[in-house]
């Protein structure tokens, strides 16, 4: 695996329930009736990748992982009814000596969301995940 | 409506509750933020709150001073975990014209656990037209 290698493409389409569902989650007050989505939705559309991430791709040992950073990049707010293609790349994968000894894991994906119908831009996330040093027995 | 961006929004004591239903909304059921018999063999005291539920709620407030749709970039560092019962504020804390030249703003916020403890850093952008709209209640 090397930086640039496309981990996963697929297709996600946004339904209204579930950009209310989320507006919801996140204490958004309008969100019975909210149409654009919250600015965090991006990661409805990634979990099954970001499961598969971690679980498989990486392997990495969840009860040490944890989430550094994550950012995105907005062309245009996403809607109820948009139908998003989306493709996951691996920016790095580094191995880095942990503050208390042993080595952490550092891996940064970027994913790229366009418009399935026209193919224009949407939203570019970037997420960085660090699975920390193993304690030692 | 469109809130001051100098007022903090206070968000209700975090529940187990609202941990599960940001699971269930965001599709994230790593087992630390809502099997307690895991979280506790992985060492921690509690479940813990899902990062992006507080990047999320961050989010909220970006929505509630700017406008919905008014961000154009969002980024935010994780700095301490947060837990049930937590009490979050989300705090803007400086608003600064974008250096590009584009007529957008540049906006630092945070996340604080009550009364003072900082548990996620935030940047955005808030789009020109947003800003157009909103005139009036944007300093």
């Amino acid at each position: 695996m090397q930086p640039g290698d496309i981990l996963d493409e697929w297709q996600f389409t946004v339904e209204a329930g579930k950009v209310r569902e989320f507006a919801r989650a996140v204490m958004q007050p309008d969100w019975a009736t909210a149409e654009v989505a919250p600015p965090t939705f991006p990661m409805v559309a990634s979990a099954g990748f970001v499961e598969r991430l971690v679980t498989s791709i990486l392997a990495l040992d969840r009860s040490r992982t944890v989430h550094g950073e994550q950012a995105f990049a907005y062309a245009r707010p996403i809607h109820a009814g948009d139908h998003l293609r989306c493709r996951a790349r691996l920016v790095s994968d580094e191995h880095k000596q942990g503050r208390r000894g042993g080595t952490m894991r550092v891996v940064v994906t970027e994913i790229e969301y366009t418009d399935r119908d026209n193919g224009d831009p949407v939203c570019r996330e970037t997420m960085t995940s660090i699975e920390k040093a193993a304690t030692s027995p | 409506m469109t809130l001051s961006p100098l007022e903090p929004i206070e968000f209700p004591p975090l529940t187990r509750t609202d941990l599960v239903r940001y699971a269930g909304a965001s599709g994230d059921f790593n087992p630390l933020h809502h099997d307690h018999d895991f979280a506790t063999d992985a060492g921690l005291p509690d479940v813990m709150a899902h990062g992006m539920l507080t990047a999320g709620l961050l989010g909220t407030a970006l929505t509630r001073w700017f406008g919905v749709g008014s961000l154009s970039r969002y980024s935010v560092r994780f700095r301490s975990p947060v837990w049930p019962a937590d009490r979050l504020v989300a705090r803007c804390t400086e608003i600064a014209p974008a250096p590009d030249d584009t007529g957008c703003l540049d906006v630092t916020a945070e996340m604080v656990r009550a009364p003072d403890d900082i548990v996620l850093s935030g940047t955005a952008r808030i789009r020109r037209s947003a800003i157009i709209s909103a005139s009036g209640s944007v300093p």
